[in-house]
Formats: structure tokens, sequence, C-alpha cells
């Protein structure tokens, strides 16, 4: 199955953007899962970085991608420039137009095949299946030969993080900048020579320092050193992975006015990855924000800056500190970390950290423990102790169920103020969860207690507005909270 | 005496006072001139930001004031640092003796006696009265150590007395002192000022894990013999039997120790002091206390063997200290946070745990080396949330060092702008944000990208040229003028002082000083 689970309008990804080229790159349900094995050899479980991701870049455009650290960021980066092997989902780059908008249409008739109730017609479904396949294996670089794909790599490049880990010490400038070019076009050394001095010049540095060792320089030059590597052989996209968090403002300042004025006259297309907020609104056109392995919003810079949709988004951008001490701190500080992504919470990842969560969002019996536990407590709740001693609390996440035992057997009337707890406890603003309780049993013997949560439903990544892709489930039909309230950065936004 | 100078000067607001600090790396290459003189003060309960880019001397300042700089290469070559009102580089000249021949042949001849004296005086300021959040919480907690135990290491260093004290009342303590204080308590009326005393109370006795108990205890119930009764239990309860007069032959160790300890550091302010008198007054007074500690011989001798055993009973209450400083630092399960290794936490949670270390002893100062660079900005909100709620409920000062113009803007009430090992603009945080006057702070607050303002394709940064420069050839006159924009004859030959605008804010430049032109 490659298409069905996602939704996706397909064709307005391409018609967004203010590149002036067709489409340059096209990720389509990118998947990586890293495999766990805790006793050597089983595999017991994946964590999903990258996880059903799909976006479109154009020409001399720059799709900003932000998220908390383990969010898959970096993951995501590397997977389009193949230096990981993805497992499932497509990217195709640098294809013919013909061949993304055929891929494009397919998918689309998969997706409305998914959706739609009635019978799908099997034999169209196989076909398209198998048309598509042949469509990747052709074009798509997460399928291609690595002979075939060495066309390709002249074509992209990486700017890493960490400009003293990314140069070789043992080689100095010259060589460095050569390389790439030795590698992968057949220029003479007298051409490379003279395109080696033209691209120092072109970073902003001079010719003395092509002969000299990367140590001796700062950090700020050393990344001009990783930029001019990158562009050596005239790439049409960088993939740019925090290339200046290493670096002091002044000089982050200078590189990231080097990057624009580079994607100015060579009309280059970026993925730039970084964690400030600040520097993706200066620098790029859209912004992806992911979430453990998701794109939960994606849409263009400005609007997401002043409208966003998704409440993590609001979180996020309400915690960036703005330089003006004038301006009041609304930050909506998220509770707890981010949680494990080998283990995540069910339904949309975010729900237990979400201010608007619902009673369909995924709350699960694991959810449901500690806020149990509090109820219980004899000491913070008088009334509760007209129920006996609470047991224990067993979950079966499988079954949906949480089950409560007590030391002695409960009467009905005891049964009732429990459920009345409950029903006390949902009928408080922030008593989400106990809402999301769908029956309440009496266990057989009666000293326990079962509880089923109702199901959840998954959010996907969907067109609200024109332009606008969000996963939350608010903006739905039929949903119960209606989007986010008054969210704004700072309050000098414009 | 210590407490004399205290009580003379407590009028005065400032709580760190750093007096033309220089200090300096001498390198094969050459002397890295790190801090050129810089003037610092900081006040009581505010928190005083210190930004700069990367190689301005920021984190050698709080290493200063810290007396951590690594030495070799480093020194503190003169100045002075008032923690409080003990200057604690008193006897800075007598520790070693610098003979510059050139840039690169330095002798420095260590006098090895003064500097363990100065390092036993130190290590009882350090984390007592300043301590400090580091940088790199991975780097900064021992990795096979559990948290607890490094958090209760320091309460073990610092507050043993009070501790000893408090278990010593609880261990004696009978039913006519519940019933004074459930009197007094009760007389109380307002609820928060009686949650205070209890509180207070519960510490004195060492149960403070009661607390909640006890304040349900006072809620419950009014009748006063309830009341006493339930306390009386508590305590009881909790009274762990330990050999009394052990524990407190040794809380009077641990006082012989204090007393020895400001004896020996006024004896080193009299001796920077070069008053004769005043220092054979001082050395006889170390002398006399010297003596007492013959006294001690059995009990040292016994602490040697079973000194475990003779501690058990602290080790519990900092036991119990450590999770009350966790939960002040919003961990959840701090029982089971407490028993695990640095390496299995997050990054904000190891950020959280060096901040309980810091507090472990309620420093009256908190110095925190770029505590959020290594986090995100969700976690980086909770630190900073974390620690201005902190400045604000102990009222203890912050001196907060970052590069991240934005955090300050945020966090601070006064801001010192440095620039190679200099101060060159200092001001209350509006006025920098305002109305910056250095050059450089001009510089940096317009190469900063903003999230709160609409960006164009086409939209540039505006940047200050070049790097900073080295340390080992700074710029002569003002080390800024090769970067400057405005940069007149003056600025290469002179430099500048930091001259008082008014209103506190405080500019080192010749643009708005004589000889020079008329601003800008």
């Amino acid at each position: 199955m490659l298409a069905v689970s996602g939704t996706w309008g397909v064709r307005q990804m391409t018609d967004f953007g203010t590149g002036d080229g067709g489409t340059l790159l096209y990720v389509s349900h990118l998947k990586k899962y890293f495999e766990i094995s805790k006793s050597g050899f089983r595999v017991t479980g994946h964590v999903k970085a990258v996880d059903d991701v799909s976006f479109t870049l154009n020409q001399n455009e720059t799709l900003g991608v932000v998220g908390e650290t383990g969010c898959g960021k970096t993951t995501l980066g590397r997977l389009v420039l193949r230096l990981l092997e993805s497992t499932d989902g497509d990217v195709y780059f640098n294809a013919p137009k013909e061949v993304i908008e055929k891929v494009m249409s397919l998918e689309r008739e998969l997706d409305r095949m998914g959706e739609s109730n009635d019978g799908v017609d099997k034999e169209r479904y196989d076909s398209i299946l198998k048309e598509l396949k042949k469509l990747s294996s052709e074009y798509s670089l997460t399928k291609m030969s690595h002979r075939k794909l060495k066309k390709y790599r002249k074509e992209m490049q990486p700017v890493f993080q960490d400009p003293f880990s990314s140069l070789d010490p043992r080689q100095i400038i010259r060589d460095i900048l050569a390389e790439p070019m030795k590698l992968l076009t057949d220029m003479k050394p007298e051409q490379i020579r003279e395109k080696s001095l033209q691209l120092i010049n072109e970073v902003g540095l001079s010719e003395d320092h092509l002969y000299r060792f990367p140590h001796e320089f700062s950090g700020g030059q050393r990344q001009r050193i990783g930029i001019a590597r990158a562009i050596s052989i005239e790439p049409k996209l960088l993939v740019l992975d925090e290339p200046t968090s290493a670096l002091d403002v002044s000089v982050q300042a200078q590189i990231l006015n080097l990057l624009k004025d580079l994607q100015e006259r060579k009309k280059l297309a970026f993925i730039f990855i970084s964690h400030h907020l600040n520097v993706i609104r200066l620098m790029s056109d859209k912004v992806a924000v992911m979430y453990l392995g998701k794109i939960v919003e994606l849409t263009d810079t400005e609007r997401l800056f002043t409208n966003m949709l998704h409440p993590y988004t609001e979180a996020l951008l309400s915690a960036i500190p703005i330089p003006d001490p004038k301006v009041g701190m609304s930050r909506i500080i998220l509770e707890g970390e981010v949680p494990s992504p080998a283990n995540p919470p069910k339904g949309c990842h975010f729900h237990p950290r979400c201010k608007y969560a619902m009673t369909n969002c995924g709350w699960s019996p694991r959810d449901m423990v500690l806020p149990l536990q509090e109820i219980l407590e004899p000491l913070r709740v008088k009334s509760s102790d007209v129920l006996p001693t609470t047991k224990e609390i067993l979950t079966d996440e499988s079954k949906n169920t949480v089950e409560l035992t007590f030391d002695k057997a409960l009467t009905s009337a005891q049964f009732e103020t429990f459920k009345t707890f409950i029903s006390e406890a949902a009928a408080k603003p922030n008593g989400v969860r106990f809402r999301a309780i769908k029956s309440i049993t009496l266990g057989a013997g009666g000293n326990s207690i079962l509880m089923t949560m109702r199901e959840a439903d998954v959010p996907k990544l969907k067109e609200v507005k024109p332009g606008h892709f969000v996963s939350c489930l608010m903006y739905e039909k039929g949903a119960e909270n209606t989007g986010i309230r008054g969210a704004n950065v700072g309050k000098a936004a414009s | 005496m210590m407490q004399n100078t205290e009580g003379k000067k407590s009028e005065s607001e400032t709580y760190l006072r750093v007096e033309k600090l220089k200090t300096q790396f001498f390198t094969a290459r050459g002397i890295v001139k790190a801090l050129d003189e810089i003037d610092l003060t900081i006040r009581k309960g505010e928190i005083y930001g210190l930004v700069g880019e990367s190689g301005c001397g920021k984190s050698v300042t709080a290493q200063s004031i810290m007396y951590l700089v690594p030495d070799p290469p480093g020194r503190i070559v003169s100045g002075k640092i008032y923690v409080g009102n003990v200057n604690i580089l008193t006897g800075l000249e007598q520790l070693a003796k610098i003979t510059v021949k050139s840039e690169t042949n330095v002798k420095i001849k260590r006098n090895k006696r003064m500097i363990k004296r100065h390092n036993y005086l130190l290590s009882r300021i350090r984390g007592d009265r300043i301590s400090m959040i580091f940088q790199e919480p991975t780097l900064a907690l021992n990795p096979v150590i559990r948290v607890g135990d490094q958090i209760a290491e320091n309460i073990l260093l610092h507050l043993k007395v009070d501790m000893a004290n408090a278990i010593l009342r609880r261990e004696m303590s009978t039913r006519k002192d519940y019933e004074s204080f459930v009197q007094k308590a009760l007389s109380i009326g307002d609820k928060d000022a009686r949650n205070k005393a209890i509180r207070e109370w519960c510490e004195s006795y060492s149960i403070s894990d009661a607390e909640e108990l006890v304040r349900n205890i006072f809620l419950t119930y009014q009748d006063p013999e309830t009341v006493v009764k339930s306390i009386e239990f508590i305590v009881n309860e909790r009274k762990s039997g330990t050999n009394i007069n052990r524990l407190s032959r040794a809380r009077e160790y641990y006082l012989y120790q204090q007393r020895l300890f400001e004896a020996t550091l006024n004896l080193m302010e009299a001796e920077s002091g070069k008053n004769q008198d005043e220092i054979d007054r001082a050395r006889t007074a170390l002398n006399e206390i010297k003596k007492e500690g013959s006294s001690f011989l059995s009990f040292r001798i016994i602490n040697k063997f079973i000194g475990k055993r003779i501690e058990a009973p602290l080790r519990d209450a900092a036991k119990r200290r450590v999770h009350e400083l966790l939960n002040l630092v919003n961990i959840a399960e701090p029982e089971r946070t407490a028993l695990s290794y640095p390496h299995e936490l997050s990054g904000g949670m190891q950020q959280r745990v060096m901040i309980a270390m810091a507090l472990a002893s309620n420093p009256q100062m908190l110095i925190a080396d770029e505590p959020t660079t290594a986090l995100d900005v969700t976690t980086q909100a909770q630190i900073l949330d974390l620690i201005r709620n902190l400045n604000r409920q102990m009222g203890s000062s912050v001196l907060f060092i970052t590069h991240d113009l934005a955090v300050i803007a945020q966090m601070c009430n006064r801001v010192g702008v440095m620039y190679a090992g200099n101060i060159v603009e200092e001001a209350d945080v509006n006025t920098i944000f305002d109305n910056p006057k250095h050059p450089y702070t001009i510089g940096l607050l317009k190469a900063l990208p903003r999230a709160d303002r609409i960006a164009g394709k086409m939209v540039k940064l505006e940047t200050v040229a070049g790097s900073v420069p080295n340390l080992i050839t700074p710029p002569t006159g003002c080390r800024f003028h090769p970067r400057c924009k405005f940069k007149m004859d003056i600025c290469e030959k002179k430099k500048p002082e930091l001259d008082d605008l008014g209103d506190g804010h405080k500019v080192a430049c010749w643009l708005y000083q004589e000889p020079g032109g008329s601003g800008k």
C-alpha cells in the first residue's frame, strides 16, 4: 500500500509559493522507522523518526523546517539527500515536469479511492499502484540505484550544523573545495583551481585563505567554507541543517545575508532546518512545523506567524523570546517533555500537552493512571474515603481499558459514588480525559471497576484554508473546539 | 569579625561588587588579556544580564567571580571582588608573583601555603554564598553519581550545622514545644502567614516532609488539644533514635570549623591591610580557636572510623531536602529522579537538576552562565520562568550571562554589554533596547533576526563587519575601533572610560565623551 493513508490536496501544493520555476522537489509520504531491538536480534519496536511526510519545493524557494529536538527535522533532511535509506516513500527531485504531475494525479486518485466509502474499483486500484511503482523506481531518489543517483547528487548539497566537525582537519581549504568537483564533475584541474578562487571570493574570503587549514578559521569563516563547498558544483538544492546555530548573532547575520545573496544570484532552493524561529521567519517562504516525526502545520511564513492554526505551533511561537522588554510575555508553557518517539501517544501525538484537547484526540488508558490516582487519594480529596482502598490500576492499551481493583468488594452505592467522582472530574475545564471515558462497568466479583476509553481519531494533514495545511482534529466537521483563539507572536506583531 | 563588617554596611544594596578586575591567560603564544579592568555591581534581588559575542569575556567574568579560572594558564592579575562585604581576592598579590619579561616569557611564582589557605576559604564561600549554573549540564554533572547524591553533596558541605540543629531539636522535643508552637500558630489568623510559620517550624524540626500533613491538621481541627496530640504523633513517628550525644558532639565540631573559617578570613583581610596591630590581633584570635581543636581529638578519631554512621541522620535530612529542591524546580516524581543517573534525564531535566544543585544552600547570588543555550525554545521558556520565579521568591541576585539579546530583554533588570574584555555599555534593560548608545550595542541589536517582524525575501540584516579580535594582541585604545563605523582618531590612541550619561546609563565610547565629537 503506497499512499492510501494520507489525504493530500497535492494540486494546490504546487500552486502556492513564490518560486518562479517549476516544482523542483516533491517528497511523497516519506517514512523512516528506526528499529529498536532490546535483546540484540529481535526487533521490539520502531522509532518513527519521520512518519508520512509530504511536501513540494519550487525553484528559488525556501522551505523552513522547525520543531523541537528529536522531532525528526535532521532525519528528514538526510532522507531527502539519501544520506539515509528511507523505510517507505518517494523523493522526486529534478524529475521531468510531466512525471511529477503524473505521480501527483495518480496519488490524488488513490487518496480519493481511499476516502470514498462505496466499493473500490479493484482493477483500477491495482493498475494505479503498478504505474506508481514503475514511476518511482524510475525517478524516485529513494528507489534509485547508486550509479544513477550520482547524477542527482550533483544537484543537491548539504551544509551541516557544526562547522568544526564538517571540514577535514588534514586538508587545506583548496582541497576541501575541490573534492566535490573532482568527484562529481569532469572539470580539469585548472578549471577547478579557477572555480575555487571564484568560490572563495563569492563567500567573502580571500585567495590566501585557500592555502590554510580549517583550524585556522573562526566558526563563521568555517561555515562560509562549508557553504562554498556546497555550491561548488552548482547545485539546485541546498539542505541547510541548522547552519547558524553554532554562531554568534553578528556572524549569524553575515551568514544569513550570504545565503540570501546566493539564493538570489543562483536561483537556489533551500530546505532550511532550524529550531530558531526568528531565523526561520527571516529566511523561509513557507514553513513546515514538525512534531514527533509528523508535519503538523505547513503554510507560507507570514501566515504561520500571524495566523497559526495548530495548537503546537501556537505554543512554540509563544515561547520565542522577543528582543524588546516592553513586549509582554503571553507564553503558553507546555507541560512536560516531548514524549518518547519510540512510544508516542495515541491518536494525535500532541494531545497530552494540548490545551484545546478534545475527547477524540486519543486519550488512552496510560493517560488515565495518574489522574485517577489523584482523585482517589484520600489525603487530597476528602470525600474519596467512602471507597475501599485502591489496590492497583491496570491498563490494557490494546483493548483500550483501565481496570481499577480494590481490596474489598464495592457496594452499589459506592459504585454510584465512584461514577459521580468521574463525572465531577469530567465537568472541570481540564477534565477532558475523563470525558473521554466511554463506559464504566462493575467487574466480576464486585471488587474491580472496568473503564473503556473512547476510540481515538487520527488527525491527517488537511488543507484547512487555501494553502494552509494543518493536522488537527479541531478542523474536522463537528469538532468540539473550533480552532485556536487569539494567538500572536508577541504583542508587537504587525 | 565578618558579622561586624556585614552589620555596618547592611544599608548598602549591592551584593556583588567587582572593581578593576583583570584576568589574563599566560599562554605559549602570548598573554591573552581576557578581562581588562572591568567594574560591575549587582544589587540585591536584581537580575543582571551580561551579553556579548563568544570570546568577549563573559564566561571568564563568571569564572573569575567564582575564582574558578583554570590555573595554569589563567590568573586573576588584580582587582577586587566583594561578595557581601568580603573581598574574595584579599591577599591576591601574596598568592603568586607574576613577572612579565615578555609576552611569551612570564614567570609565575606561586606561594603554595597561601594558595592552600585561599582555596580553603573559597570552598566555603563558593556554593554557599554564590553558586553557579553551568552552560552544559551534560558536562557539569558527574555521570557516575546519582543526581540526588550530587545535590546532597552540596547540602552536606554547607548546611551541616543547620541540619544538626534541627535534628537535635526534633529528637529532644517534648510536648511543651508543640504546645507553644500550636498556640502561636492558632493565633495567626492570616492563612498565608500561618502556612509560612508552619513551614519554618517544620524546617527547624527537620520534618519538612510532613509539612502538608501539619497544614491539614491545622485546617481540620480547631481544638488546640487535638492539634498538639496529632503533631506530637507526627514528630514522634519521625524521631529516629539517633545517638544524641554523638550528634551534638559533631555539631560542636562543625561549629568549631565554622569559627576557624571566619577567623582565617579575618586574618586574610587584616594581612591585606598592612596594619601590624590588626594582623597580630587576628592571628592571636585564630590561634585561640586552633587551641580548641585539641579537645576534638577523640571525636576526630571516632569520626575517622564511624564517620558514616555519625552523618547518617544528616544524610537522611539532606535526602529530604533534595526532594524538596527537585519539587521546587518543577520536576515531577522527585523521588525517582533523585535516584537516576544524569544520562537518563533529558536536557531540560538536567538543567533543572543543575539549578536545584545551585539553590541547595540558599545562596544570595546565582551566576547563570548561558543556562538555556543548549535547550529548545519551549524548554528554554520553562527554565527562564523558573529562574525568574526563584529570583522573585528567594530574593537572590542573579548574574545572567547569555549571547541572546531576546532572552536578556525578557529576563533582566539591568544589562551590561561586553566586548573584548570590557564592559562597553551598561544601563537598565529598557534603555538598552530603546536608546542604545555604543556602536557595538546598536550593531548587535540590528543584526538580530526578529520573530515578531515581517521579513520579506529581499530584507537583509545589518551586520557588524569583522569578528572579535584576538585578545593576545588586542587593538589599541578602544578595542572596538577596527569594526566601528564612527571611528575617530582618538579611538586608536586612548581607551575610553565607562562614563555615566545620567540615570545609570554608562557608555565607554569617545562619541559621548570629551575629547570627542558631539554625538553621532
